[in-house]
């Protein structure tokens, strides 16, 4: 299976050189590279790729966090917190997006309850979210969907670590803030961090959210080379593997530092788990 | 500020937080059950059922992509579970030398882009014939997704370890009984668990089927032209439609989990 995967991505790879089977190298070219890196929507369209991957991922691992630290603290197995987490979690990013959109937009719920409270008092008044040139309502879509996802990671390892340190830091005294620097966080740094770059790495590959709540220009770089690709130009389709190869360079690189994180994590993991053998 | 006010706030603030997250579905499920809801009403000024008629249409498009989008999600789910078991097991029990590259190997779809390697997945399924067929379509999804069950599954089995089954080979249980007995009723959670990821994944998947399979008209894919068109009234209710099998797929593994805490419990 695996090897389809990375079939798959061996094709794309080989298209983006220029090269058909039988593959020769003799063919190979970097001219697909230098026409896309030439081509002025590239440039725009990575930097608004990586800002929504950036501002998506950030505000879900830190809501996430928020909400994993609350349940930790205020719940016994925080098991109805999951459960309800679960709803957005498995929603798909058609719905979500969506959805979102109602909620969110000028005209969506929340500016008509605004209205209806007397808070404003025109339609335009409510912040254009949506639609932007930022990415911020593509970020809000990912992050509606991202920040469950870091809660459920992250809130195992907040409650381990209040259930052994912090509720006996908290019996002898010690503030929520100094537990907070001193136990919770350090306990669930690692976890937080695998979870933001997974989000990350989520963010800069989604195609449906920023294509549903983004502008038309700058597009992400998935839904460009889609579009690419789908085209009937032919030099168009010869250019989708050189933007879907810039893609996995970033994943690949993403990839590297997630597995760094996780093998310290399992060591760290390793040792404590000897520690309290001993 | 004394203690129970202090919880109390702490409380307060998970809920408003979570609140904020489940909030996005209630104009999801008005927008549904409304033909006309102008700014800034707060309820819509006209209820009808009309989206929902037409996306429960036996006969319409909605519940043709929701049988295609069950089929599909099936076929991945069934093909995951029998490919990533093994592995699985294999990822828990093994000390191999190439165990961290394998790893690396497999969960890779889940840190770099589908897309791009469905892209690649479509011009081998042209090579093999088998483009824009339901295979592809499963094939594709089982690729992408099995990594959730790959994880979900070696957490289960870390979790389980390996004693009921020396115990049981001791006494003198054959594998299969071993495996039928005493390792599956205790693996039930997590494959519960990961053929739930890997279903509701599916469902909801539509550039992925697109590229490989652009024949196959999953609900995604019928849905997609009513939002993209702004149809807020039909979009919402072929939305809710698509939701509802994660909706039941969650009632039924809170069950199945719920069960199994009980049962530990009470044991």
């Amino acid at each position: 299976m695996s090897l389809l995967f990375w079939g798959g991505i061996f094709v794309v790879f080989m298209r983006s050189l220029g090269m058909t089977p039988p593959y020769a190298f003799a063919d190979a070219t970097l001219r697909f590279y230098e026409t896309v890196s030439r081509d002025e929507s590239f440039a725009a369209s990575f930097v608004l790729t990586a800002r929504v991957a950036a501002m998506s991922s950030l505000a879900a691992g830190l809501l996430g966090s928020m909400i994993a630290l609350l349940a930790s603290l205020s719940t016994r197995s925080g098991w109805g917190i999951r459960l309800v987490l679960n709803l957005p979690l498995f929603t798909p990013y058609i719905v979500a997006a969506q959805a979102i959109v109602l909620l969110l937009s000028q005209s969506g719920l929340l500016s008509r309850i605004f209205y209806g409270t007397g808070i404003l008092s025109d339609m335009m008044e409510f912040p254009t979210l949506f639609y932007d040139e930022l990415g911020l309502g593509a970020s809000l879509g990912l992050a509606f969907k991202e920040t469950p996802f870091v809660a459920l990671m992250v809130f195992p390892y907040f409650l381990a670590s209040h259930r052994t340190y912090g509720s006996v830091a908290k019996t002898l005294g010690v503030g929520l803030w100094l537990r907070l620097v001193k136990i919770y966080l350090p306990a669930a740094m690692p976890a937080i961090a695998i979870s933001v770059l997974i989000c990350f790495t989520y963010g800069f590959t989604a195609f449906e959210v920023p294509r549903m709540l983004g502008r038309t220009y700058p597009q992400v770089l998935s839904s460009w080379s889609y579009d690419l690709y789908m085209g009937s130009d032919p030099e168009g389709r010869s250019l989708a593997p050189a933007i879907g190869m810039v893609i996995v360079s970033v994943n690949a690189i993403s990839a590297y530092v997630f597995f760094c994180i996780f093998r310290r994590l399992h060591k760290r993991l390793a040792i404590t788990r000897a520690g309290s053998l001993a | 500020m004394n203690r129970e006010t202090y919880g109390l706030l702490l409380k307060l603030a998970l809920v408003i937080l979570v609140t904020l997250l489940l909030l996005p579905f209630v104009p999801l499920v008005i927008w549904s059950f409304a033909a006309r809801w102008a700014w800034p009403d707060l309820i819509p000024s006209l209820l009808s059922a009309r989206s929902w008629s037409l996306v429960l249409d036996p006969e319409g498009d909605f519940l043709k992509g929701y049988l295609e989008s069950c089929l599909t999600a099936f076929g991945a789910m069934t093909a995951s579970i029998l490919l990533i078991y093994p592995l699985a097991r294999w990822l828990t029990l093994s000390d191999s030398r190439f165990k961290p590259a394998i790893e690396i190997l497999a969960f890779a779809p889940l840190l770099i882009s589908p897309y791009v390697a469905a892209m690649g997945m479509h011009e081998i399924f042209v090579r093999l014939q088998l483009e824009d067929t339901g295979l592809s379509a499963i094939l594709a999804h089982t690729v992408v997704f099995s990594p959730y069950m790959l994880r979900v599954l070696i957490v289960g089995f870390l979790a389980k370890g390996e004693r009921l089954e020396q115990q049981a080979q001791t006494l003198g249980g054959g594998s299969l009984f071993v495996l039928w007995r005493v390792t599956l009723p205790r693996m039930k959670p997590a494959i519960g668990l990961g053929c739930s990821f890997v279903f509701l994944a599916s469902m909801g998947e539509y550039v992925l089927t697109n590229l490989v399979a652009s024949e196959i008209i999953t609900l995604p894919a019928v849905l997609y032209p009513y939002v993209a068109a702004g149809d807020r009234s039909v979009a919402a209710a072929g939305s809710l439609l698509l939701m509802s099998a994660s909706i039941v797929l969650l009632i039924l593994l809170e069950l199945l989990l719920h069960n199994k805490l009980i049962t530990r419990d009470a044991a």
